[in-house]
């Protein structure tokens, strides 16, 4: 959308808004734990929202592919009858969602699109979702680094709107006709953006680009594990330090593997679930014969790294990176084999001895 | 929005015990309008559950020209497979399928001489390759089978073997890794029969399925008689659950075996990283 797609609203009205709205559906937004951490999570009142906050640890994911999910209830005696347990129907506002989390739902959109199999129960969450993002003006936290992975901090498509702040009021880059249709809803007075104003964001969004370190060893990265020129010692290295936790792969709001089983409810009900599942496991990939394709950390950090980083990957999903910088694993991570430390690593002793000689 | 999760009905109308551990079942789904739909390629597979226990992929062994019913050949090893040992005819399985864009190519080899390598459970998803292409034969130049098991006891299609090792169509070998007193044919791993047949490496289309080792080991011997790479072509087996490119477990690099294979040739093979 073009430049009349760029409103300005105060604060006072916004607030007023999703108030209004909260009768009609889950408005989810940050709000501050404990020990100061962000949660995402539904609020009955914009007081509670947290505005300074970070992003919340817990990924975004879970609204829409559920850490556990229950597909399909099933009976066990008689004559066989499945249902399909159905996704409950409500509307959802997503407010203050960060840009890395937004562009990893765009992902998962085309991912879980891929091959002419939509995923019903992804989508039907989707479908009745609005996301309201919140542009990052300064990094919220170190560990970011969406400006490697081109998704952050400000952007271009993804979002229903993005709000820029501008003091006591936004501008609001309205992205689909959701957007325009939440605002028109929720009866949001707005008016229309100035040359000033846009004038304003512009030197916001490249003040907000020279925040982020650039890391210049990404591009370099992504082609030595593409061409898999990275150095087995160095994989053996990252396998003997990772203990398998599953930690990176879980807070990922990049990471969408799932494992299937099924349980009995009682002697006659069964139900067919889903829950998430990590590529970092033994058990992910072995077969009843024994047979483990990686069996081994090593290989299973090098398929990490490879959906993370390899140019194929993208290529095969529409140019997405397979992370969007959020910086979580860096978090997460109890021995630090995360994205920008590995590929930090990679980049200074990875390359394998054919690589040297040039 | 249709649901890729939601299994169609089948019933077991028949089962076949070919080894001590592997059956054929003969299924027909239950509702008639999901019956006469069902239309499935050589190579493709589908998601079996048993429910209250799981479900599992499971190549289909019976020939794509038959309308009727359709076939699975199964050898129990695990959870899902053992319970489905334990079902009788007229019990209830569910189906999703058929699975899989990554079919055996077939119209593709028209006047090519045919190989067709199979190892113990490997058989099965290659016979829905050989019935149409017996049912074709003129189509095609010279047609070789070669099989091997690890006993004589497990030999999957007993009947069949026999029939293929009498018919003119068809150039039949065998051979078990451990003979019994009764075994008077061929011992050793499935790549000595190579050595017992000509292969024109300039017209050869040679399709495998089998353990990994094995399918291995086949496509070096096959590499070493000249065939060109998108000349061999595999099945690749990987653990899956979800069978429509969601769940992740069977990606290798940026394929997934279940929506971009499970038949793919040596070249796209070759090219697969992080394998
Ligand atoms: C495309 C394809 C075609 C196949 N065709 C046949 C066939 O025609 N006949 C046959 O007997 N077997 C076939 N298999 C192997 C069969 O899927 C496994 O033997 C079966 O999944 C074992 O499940 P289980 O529950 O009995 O064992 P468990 O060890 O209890 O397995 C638990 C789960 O792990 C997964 N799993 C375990 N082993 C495999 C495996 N080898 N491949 C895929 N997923 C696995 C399944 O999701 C299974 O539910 C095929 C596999 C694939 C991928
Ligand atoms: S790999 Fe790490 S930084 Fe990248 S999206 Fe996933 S959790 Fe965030
Ligand atoms: S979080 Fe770190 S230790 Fe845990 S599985 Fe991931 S790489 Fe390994
Ligand atoms: S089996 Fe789930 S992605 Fe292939």
């Amino acid at each position: 959308m073009g430049a009349e797609s760029k409103k300005i609203l105060s604060k006072k009205e916004l607030a007023a808004a999703l108030n209004n709205v909260m009768g009609k559906m889950d408005v989810i937004a940050p709000t501050k734990g404990i020990e100061g951490e962000t949660h995402f999570q539904s609020i009955k009142s914009t007081n509670e929202i947290y505005w300074e906050y970070t992003h919340d640890l817990y990924p975004i994911k879970y609204l829409f592919s559920n850490q556990e999910e229950d597909l399909l209830k099933f009976n066990l005696n008689g004559r066989l009858d499945i249902k399909e347990v159905s996704v409950p129907r409500r509307k959802m506002l997503v407010f203050g969602i960060r840009s890395c989390d937004v562009k990893a739902l765009e992902y998962t959109d085309i991912f879980y699109s891929g091959f002419d199999f939509k995923d019903s129960y992804y989508f039907k969450k989707r479908e009745n979702s609005i996301l309201i993002s919140i542009a990052c003006i300064k990094p919220p936290l170190d560990s970011c680094f969406c400006i490697c992975t081109n998704s952050g901090p400000f952007l271009e498509s993804g979002f229903d709107i993005q709000l820029v702040d501008l003091g006591n009021k936004f501008l609001a880059d309205i992205g689909t006709k959701k957007g325009e249709a939440f605002l028109k809803d929720a009866k949001v007075k707005t008016s229309n953006a100035t040359k000033r104003d846009l004038e304003k964001v512009e030197n916001l969004k490249t003040e907000a680009d020279e925040y982020f370190e650039t890391v210049g060893y990404f591009a370099k990265g992504i082609i030595q594990v593409t061409g898999s020129k990275v150095k087995e010692k160095l994989w053996e290295d990252f396998g003997d330090r990772c203990i398998s936790c599953g930690s990176c792969t879980h807070l990922c709001p990049m990471c969408t593997c799932f494992d299937v089983y099924d349980r009995i409810e009682d002697e006659n009900i069964g139900i067919r679930s889903r829950c998430w599942d990590s590529c970092q496991y033994w058990g992910y990939t072995k077969e009843a014969s024994g047979h483990n394709p990686r069996a081994e950390a090593k290989d299973r950090i090098k398929r990490r790294c490879y959906h993370k980083l390899s140019y194929y990957y993208m290529k095969a999903n529409n140019n997405f990176h397979g992370c969007v910088g959020c910086g979580r694993c860096v978090i997460g991570c109890p021995v630090s084999l995360d994205i920008p430390s590995i590929l930090k690593r990679i980049r200074r002793e990875g390359i394998t001895e054919a690589e040297e000689l040039i | 929005m249709a649901n890729i999760y939601l299994p169609d009905i089948a019933v077991i109308k028949d089962i076949i015990q070919e080894t001590s551990d592997t059956k054929t079942f003969v299924l027909e789904f239950r509702d008639s309008k999901i019956k006469k739909a069902f239309e499935f390629k050589s190579g493709q597979f589908v998601e079996v559950s048993v429910f209250g226990v799981g479900e599992v992929p499971i190549g289909i062994s019976s020939n794509p020209l038959k309308k009727e019913n359709f076939e699975i050949t199964v050898r129990a090893v695990g959870s899902v497979t053992n319970v489905l040992h334990q079902k009788g005819i007229g019990d209830e399985i569910g189906i999703r399928g058929p699975l899989g864009n990554g079919t055996f190519p077939v119209d593709e080899m028209t006047g090519k001489d045919i190989l067709i390598i199979g190892g113990g459970i490997g058989l099965p998803p290659l016979r829905s390759l050989i019935l149409p292409i017996l049912d074709n034969r003129k189509k095609f130049g010279k047609f070789t089978i070669l099989y091997g098991a690890r006993t004589p006891g497990d030999r999957v299609y007993k009947n069949l073997l026999k029939k293929w090792s009498e018919s003119p169509k068809v150039e039949f070998h065998e051979t078990v890794d451990v003979a019994d007193d009764g075994w008077t044919g061929n011992v050793g791993v499935v790549t000595i029969l190579l050595d017992e047949i000509e292969i024109d490496p300039n017209n050869t289309a040679a399709y495998t399925c089998g353990p990994p080792i094995m399918i291995k080991f086949v496509i070096q011997e096959l590499l070493k008689r000249g065939l060109p790479e998108d000349m061999i072509i595999s099945t690749l087996e990987r653990y899956m659950k979800c069978g429509v490119g969601k769940c992740g477990h069977c990606a290798i690099g940026h394929k997934y075996i279940c929506t971009d294979g499970p038949v793919f040739s040596y070249k796209e093979i070759k090219a697969l990283p992080e394998g």
